[in-house]
């Protein structure tokens, strides 16, 4: 019984959720369905149009179909290739400037600088170093998302509660000690927030990156459908990258939130001992 | 905040909304002023020879028209910039142009303007690849990359019909959009195999390069250019008629030999290029009329190219004034 | 718990350190000689990456002519354009759909999947409707940069101290009082963020339209060049537009410490 009432809570909460949503699309249709644009296609349409593009395959390849394994996956591994990069980077060297105080003012404005240039305007430049090959998306994907890390990290590190840390240097912990149950655990919340932001640019790049110079993604096939004016499957490939986005952000939540439970438990552990 | 100070908030932000909506864009007029020419927008890749001849020789402004250049990359954009409003007439390839109206966009083809250089005339347009590679023939690109102005333009379209052609499925090649002068880089520095594209666009690079073959030579007559409008313009009035009597009168005056110079000399002064290199250039046919058969046979390559599923019927597409 | 102004990690700080502005200054100067190596020694092509001797007279000549400070008018008129309208819009609706708590966790769900989409995949469909201007790249702007700071603002009023609020209905406070002397003060902070990020992402959109098919703006001049093979030109743009997003960044950074000091206090100091 008391099954139930959690499922028909769960579906309360869902609804409470979803609502608007559901609204929204309900008038995107009808607004769709009177005005007749080619461009915007009624709600529907588009969905029948993802159902054929990416859903109609046979069970054994998880009904996903053909175009999606020759499409999405290519850019998917891209992403995954240039993000990974980012972060290791990122966090490493935001980590390093953070400690060192001297390298990381020496650094700064070149960061800033850095950060404000357009990923897109490197894409010329990186058809010339790298050429038309994978390297050169997973590059600018890797060179857009490094920033917000490494900044967030720095922050991190730099933002530590100096009651901590004073009372960990009063400890005398070793540098590894140090560094794995002080500054990590400390900096993560900062580092996680950077990391999720990064996912959304790493997203956007992985279109871009794609939409000339590259021979096959998913990024391709907008700009491909776009050029023969295909637009339910255009708008098929945008609902696509917009449920990509979801689920990474809806992924770092939960992480968030778990590293969050983690700092405060130590924050509050720590209070405790003070 | 209050509710009224929220509801100024609010009709502020769409009036702001409505200036920038109202913005540079309403220039494309079309309509006729009551004295004076009308004044219309082309779009261009950035120097044409009809153009620099007709300006110069003042064949618009005999024709009551006054033309502004808008910059476009061609293919899909200037369709795009035609149905926005961004421009009046749309320098298109054939292709695009009927792929356009076949997904039922509101255009038609109100001129041409270039048809591939047939035999006996030399090739204007090659698949290019390195001088010193070891490329003799479509079969040699298979699993290779081919760079191209943008994907599913004519030039996509021209080098598959002639892969085919020759043996080679398209699925065994990939196409890569590349603007035309990334495009010779990329040959030269053997990021791609091969690029698609027009000797008068090669530049300096193209010095080291060689053709396979012209792609075009086993089309048949092809619209490589045409100048598509809105239907909603071409019925208001009689601008899309006068553009194109001046077109007609324009190319006429082109194929004059005793003009030849004269018209590179202009172009030259357009584009930069000196007018030897122009005049040296294989030219491409001028046709300011649509051949209305030659149309339909592209739509059916189409078909044939799985690019669109059945042939249009073109009748509506093509006004009277612009066929031949 | 104060926090106090002083440099985290176990390093003692015995002597004056150097003025952060002067490593600063230093790091520029480094990047300039690294540069300037790199062509000198031949690894990298001249063709692909101009001295930075040239490059930084292009810019001296792109910023002293004034058919380019005209495009940078463009690209900075578009992006003022989509900074406001995106603001006045998104930050009042924001804080009533943070104060409503109805509306809160249903608009969160909705603005989560809107933000989700680039503004980039609707690229072709705003050429298509909006033409190649101006209008263009408002709209992908506003679109990239409505939903953070109405996030933002959401979150902003979310965080406002029910303990205040509490006081504050205990006084008599009406809802206008309530809304102007507590909520906002407390969700401003969250705003201002919400604002800067915005700043640089709206800019980075306007250039990246411009880059990819718009017909005015700085964008489309490094693309020219790009075309005319000219890459001292195109590093000398790509320079210009650094130091543009660098100046929007420090300008809503100071503006933010001026406008919205509480901010800075709640977060704590020590950069």
């Amino acid at each position: 019984m008391s099954r139930v009432r959690g499922l028909l809570r769960g579906l309360v909460r869902a609804a409470q959720w979803l609502w608007l949503l559901a609204v929204l699309l309900v008038v995107w249709e009808v607004v769709a369905r009177q005005a007749e644009s080619l461009f915007i296609p009624p709600f529907s349409r588009i969905v029948v149009a993802f159902v054929d593009n990416w859903l109609s395959g046979d069970p054994a390849s998880l009904f996903l179909s053909d175009q999606f394994w020759a499409d999405v996956l290519p850019s998917l591994a891209r992403l995954a290739a240039g993000y990974g990069l980012a972060c290791a980077i990122g966090v490493v060297v935001g980590i390093v400037l953070g400690v060192w105080h001297q390298a990381g003012a020496f650094l700064n404005p070149l960061i800033r600088l850095g950060m404000s240039v357009p990923v897109t305007m490197l894409l010329p430049i990186a058809i010339v170093f790298f050429g038309i090959t994978s390297g050169m998306n997973v590059s600018l994907i890797a060179l857009g998302c490094l920033w917000p890390i490494l900044v967030n990290t720095y922050d991190g590190v730099r933002g530590l509660d100096t009651v901590v840390t004073t009372t960990a240097l009063s400890m005398r912990l070793s540098r590894r000690r140090y560094f794995l149950s002080v500054l990590l655990p400390g900096a993560s919340p900062s580092i996680i927030a950077g990391m999720r932001i990064s996912i959304g640019i790493a997203l956007v790049l992985m279109v871009i990156s794609e939409l000339y110079a590259a021979t096959s993604g998913l990024g391709f096939y907008i700009v491909e459908q776009q050029k023969l004016f295909r637009f339910p499957e255009l708008w098929s490939a945008i609902l696509l990258v917009a449920l990509l986005g979801i689920l990474f952000n809806a992924a770092f939540a939960l992480l968030e939130r778990s590293a969050l439970r983690w700092h405060r438990g130590a924050k509050a552990g720590s209070e405790r001992a003070s | 905040m209050g509710m009224r100070r929220a509801g100024a908030v609010m009709a502020f932000a769409t009036v702001l909304l409505a200036t920038a909506c109202g913005g540079e864009d309403s220039s494309a007029t079309g309509t006729a002023s009551a004295d004076g020419p009308t004044k219309v927008s082309v779009t261009t890749f950035g120097c044409e020879i009809w153009n620099t001849w007709a300006e110069a020789k003042g064949i618009y402004a005999k024709h009551g028209l006054q033309v502004e250049y808008v910059k476009s990359f061609g293919g899909s954009a200037a369709v795009a910039a035609v149905l926005s409003g961004a421009a009046d007439f749309g320098y298109v390839n054939g292709f695009t142009a009927i792929n356009a109206y076949n997904t039922g966009f509101p255009i038609q083809m109100v001129s041409g303007a270039n048809v591939n250089a047939l035999p006996p005339a030399e090739p204007a347009q090659g698949v290019f690849v390195k001088k010193g590679s070891s490329y003799k023939s479509a079969k040699d690109l298979v699993g290779k990359k081919i760079a191209v102005n943008e994907i599913g333009g004519i030039n996509q379209i021209a080098t598959s019909i002639w892969l085919e052609a020759n043996g080679v499925s398209t699925d065994q090649v990939s196409f890569v959009a590349l603007p035309y002068a990334e495009q010779v880089n990329a040959v030269n520095g053997d990021r791609v195999a091969a690029a698609q594209l027009g000797y008068a666009l090669l530049g300096s690079g193209g010095a080291d390069l060689r053709s396979l073959d012209d792609p075009f030579a086993a089309l048949g007559k092809v619209y490589i250019a045409t100048y598509v409008a809105s239907k909603t313009f071409v019925a208001q009035g009689d601008t899309a008629k006068r553009f194109n009597d001046a077109m007609v009168e324009t190319m006429k005056q082109l194929e004059d030999p005793a003009n030849k110079d004269e018209s590179f000399k202009l172009l030259s002064e357009c584009s930069k290029v000196p007018a030897e290199t122009l005049a040296a250039q294989p030219q491409n046919g001028l046709a300011p009329k649509v051949d209305f058969a030659a149309l339909n046979d592209m739509a059916k390559k189409l078909v044939d190219l799985k690019m669109i599923s059945k042939q249009p019927d073109l009748e509506p597409f093509v006004p009277a004034f612009a066929r031949s | 718990m104060t926090t106090v102004a002083q440099p985290a990690g176990p390093v003692a700080q015995a002597r004056r350190p150097t003025p952060t502005w002067v490593l600063g200054t230093a790091g520029v100067v480094t990047m300039f000689v690294v540069w300037d190596l790199l062509v000198r020694s031949g690894a990298v092509s001249r063709d692909s990456l101009p001295y930075p001797g040239d490059t930084l007279a292009r810019l001296a000549e792109l910023l002293t002519d004034p058919l380019f400070l005209g495009q940078v008018v463009q690209t900075l008129w578009a992006w003022v354009i989509s900074m406001l309208v995106a603001s006045v819009v998104a930050v009042p609706l924001g804080l009533a759909l943070g104060y409503f708590a109805t509306l809160y966790r249903p608009a969160s769900a909705v603005v989560h999947a809107a933000r989700s989409v680039p503004s980039s995949a609707f690229l072709p469909v705003a050429i298509l409707l909006f033409g190649l201007g101006t209008q263009m790249k408002v709209s992908l702007s506003v679109y990239a940069v409505f939903w953070p700071i109405l996030l933002n603002a959401m979150y902003g009023v979310r965080d406002a101290e029910p303990l205040m609020l509490t006081a504050g209905r205990s006084m008599g406070w009406g809802q206008r009082r309530l809304l102007t002397r507590i909520v906002l003060p407390s969700a401003a902070p969250a705003i201002a963020t919400g604002l800067r990020v915005a700043s640089s992402t709206a800019l980075i959109v306007v250039l990246s339209a411009e880059l990819l098919g718009a017909t005015s703006g700085v964008g489309t001049v490094i693309t020219t060049y790009q075309e005319a093979q000219r890459p001292d030109y195109v590093y000398a743009g790509i320079l210009i537009v650094g130091i543009l997003g660098m100046l929007i960044y420090y300008g809503f950074h100071f503006a933010e410490r001026l406008l919205v000091p509480w901010g800075h206090a709640q977060r704590g100091e020590g950069r």
